[in-house]
């Protein structure tokens, strides 16, 4: 008969062993009300409940009124060690947090949209990675096995971005997507978005059809089926909003940013998570062209512009009946993925008329290489997405290239970066000295 | 471009599996002593909810109802118990009962229903053994990561 006794004492030391290790590890800490102070505070409250929880189970253990329970109590800790083991990824967001990876007008720029599109004060650690991504609360989810609820200050939020592109200030915008991920989540977007096109019966009809295409090519369930059509809508749904909560913040810079990141790593092949890129590129487009925003591209890149639109007509896969159905509901998604980000974002959309007004002080500026941090008429630091934008459409001039090669060029120029995310930092200077 | 779908994967079945263990810890103790301690109710009502989830009418396209526990592939774990569990039946058929026995079995002096509350706990038993797994095998070396938007080559079912 096995031990079960000395299994489960094995991972309970281990599981202990663990946490001591996590919460010994001498990371630096940041100060409080510093950025990562937040974050410091959920991986602590996080490491003591698991702690206390193996300690919870080592109690059901030793009243277990037989082995079934036993066997339970052991999977828990077993869990509780690994979990505790799988927390040391928190390590580096830590050392990020207080030795921040970006430069200052990148941070400021980041602190402010953060602000604008979720709504609240917000605790974000920008950390290198091999890609852009996010998480906010990381470890939230398993607050209520740990009978712990989130406290009441800023959300903490991780940025994770591609490392060799720390410096660069044309991708800047697209923390707005990443960021999108957790407006989407505070504001229950994806219900939204969704809600309409579920209530529509050829929608309906039409996923039942692709659930039972699943079910007889795979051999699975209806049930298993349509949890995975669900899940693909709901993730492609998602990242949907996301690029509207960019785009809509930001304007045409979150078009050029994705378009040069993105389709340099992807093109028509629909994601586990993702849409096809070519597909997302048409949904920013159609919002670009609706708003008026194709008359600043058309004026200053119509070489670009031209290629965005190839990529935004790219032919879909011809892939599965179920690939089909998603490509076709992201269809119906899209107007109310629009819809529900603008209700969302209300004043803090960024509209043409809003640059038309900065950009015209802020190119003169540009032509004699004075930095574009105050409006000259009235003292005011310019808005950050006009120096965004005005900084996309300088550096590619600069470049002299109307392709897509040019907006590649463009982000190589590592001296015009560092001149706009100096622009940055000190417009947001500005900005809280004004504000003192 | 993408959420950190490895932290909210790991620590979703973290969570559940905990759960599954606090429902098969609890059922043993209401099949026992035949009453509910009051946490054992929060959590036998909670599991309750999950199972009424997991048994909306297949021919709906909304999700399984409001469950956190039930998000992703968490979901699909908890359905892969239930339909080892339900063998050939119908697993809206298979699970509407069962919830049934089990929320009546909350109630103040009622008689639990043994047998059913004992398939239960096997099925939570066995959602909690899907979590440990899925653990084990996400808290493993990985190959060098892929940027999410490309095509993945891990196991699909498109």
């Amino acid at each position: 008969m096995a031990d079960l006794d000395g299994d489960f004492g094995f991972l309970v030391e281990s599981a202990k062993r663990f946490v001591g290790l996590l919460s010994a590890h001498p990371t630096p800490r940041p100060r409080p009300d510093h950025r990562g102070s937040a974050l410091t505070a959920h991986v602590d409250d996080t490491a003591k409940g698991v702690q206390d929880r193996v300690a919870e189970v080592e109690q059901e253990y030793h009243k277990a009124a037989d082995d079934t329970d036993r066997l339970e109590a052991i999977k828990q800790v077993r869990l509780l060690a690994s979990y505790a083991y799988f927390m040391q990824r928190a390590l580096p967001w830590l050392v990020d947090a207080c030795d921040p990876p970006l430069d200052l007008g990148a941070l400021y720029f980041i602190d402010e949209m953060s602000r604008a599109v979720i709504g609240e004060r917000t605790d974000s650690v920008p950390t290198r990675a091999d890609q852009f991504s996010t998480e906010k609360w990381p470890f939230e989810q398993l607050f209520p096995a740990l009978k712990l609820s989130v406290g009441s200050g800023p959300l903490p939020i991780i940025l994770n971005f591609p490392a060799l592109e720390a410096k660069s200030f044309l991708l800047l915008p697209l923390y707005g997507h990443e960021l999108g991920h957790t407006a989407v989540w505070k504001h229950d977007l994806i219900a939204t978005a969704l809600a309409p096109v579920r209530a529509d019966k050829d929608f309906s009809n039409k996923f039942n059809a692709a659930r039972d295409d699943l079910a007889n090519s795979q051999g699975i369930s209806k049930h298993r089926a349509r949890l995975i059509i669900n899940g693909r809508v709901e993730d492609w749904t998602e990242e949907l909003l996301c690029d509207q909560v960019g785009l809509q913040f930001l304007g045409p810079s979150f078009l050029l940013a994705f378009v040069t990141y993105l389709v340099a790593l992807s093109w028509n092949e629909p994601g586990p998570r993702h849409p096809p890129t070519t597909l997302r590129v048409a949904h920013l487009l159609s919002w670009i062209e609706q708003q008026g925003w194709a008359t600043v591209l058309q004026a200053r890149m119509p070489g670009v512009l031209a290629w965005i639109r190839e990529v935004a007509a790219a032919p879909r896969p011809s892939t599965s009946a179920v690939t089909s159905f998603l490509l076709g509901s992201m269809d119906d998604v899209k107007p109310h993925a629009a819809d529900a980000v603008r209700t969302t974002l209300a004043e803090e959309v960024y509209e043409p008329s809003k640059y038309d007004l900065e950009a015209a002080q802020i190119d003169p500026l540009l032509a004699h290489e004075v930095l574009p941090v105050q409006r000259p008429d009235d003292s005011e630091p310019f808005d950050a997405r006009a120096i965004i934008l005005a900084g996309w459409l300088s550096i590619f001039d600069q470049v002299g290239e109307d392709s897509a090669v040019g907006l590649c060029r463009a982000l190589a120029d590592a001296e015009s970066h560092e001149f706009f995310t100096k622009a940055l930092e000190m417009r947001s200077v500005l900005a809280r000295w004004q504000g003192l | 471009m993408g959420d950190g779908s490895q932290m909210e994967e790991v620590t979703g079945a973290v969570g559940l599996g905990l759960f599954a263990g606090d429902v098969v810890l609890a059922l043993g103790r209401l099949i026992n002593s035949r009453t509910a301690e009051p946490t054992d109710r929060d959590t036998l009502q909670l599991a309750a909810q999950l199972l009424e989830g997991l048994g909306t009418p297949v021919d709906s396209p909304a999700p399984p109802s409001g469950q956190r526990q039930l998000a992703g592939e968490n979901a699909l774990d908890a359905l892969a118990a239930v339909e080892s569990e339900a063998a050939e039946a119908d697993v809206e058929d298979f699970i509407r009962p069962l919830a049934e026995a089990l929320k009546q079995s909350l109630k103040s002096n009622a008689k639990p229903e043994v047998a059913a509350l004992e398939t239960l706990r096997r099925v939570f038993a066995a959602i909690g053994d899907a979590e440990v797994s899925r653990v084990s095998r996400l808290s493993r070396p990985r190959s060098p990561s892929l940027p999410l938007w490309q095509t993945s080559t891990a196991t699909s079912a498109f």
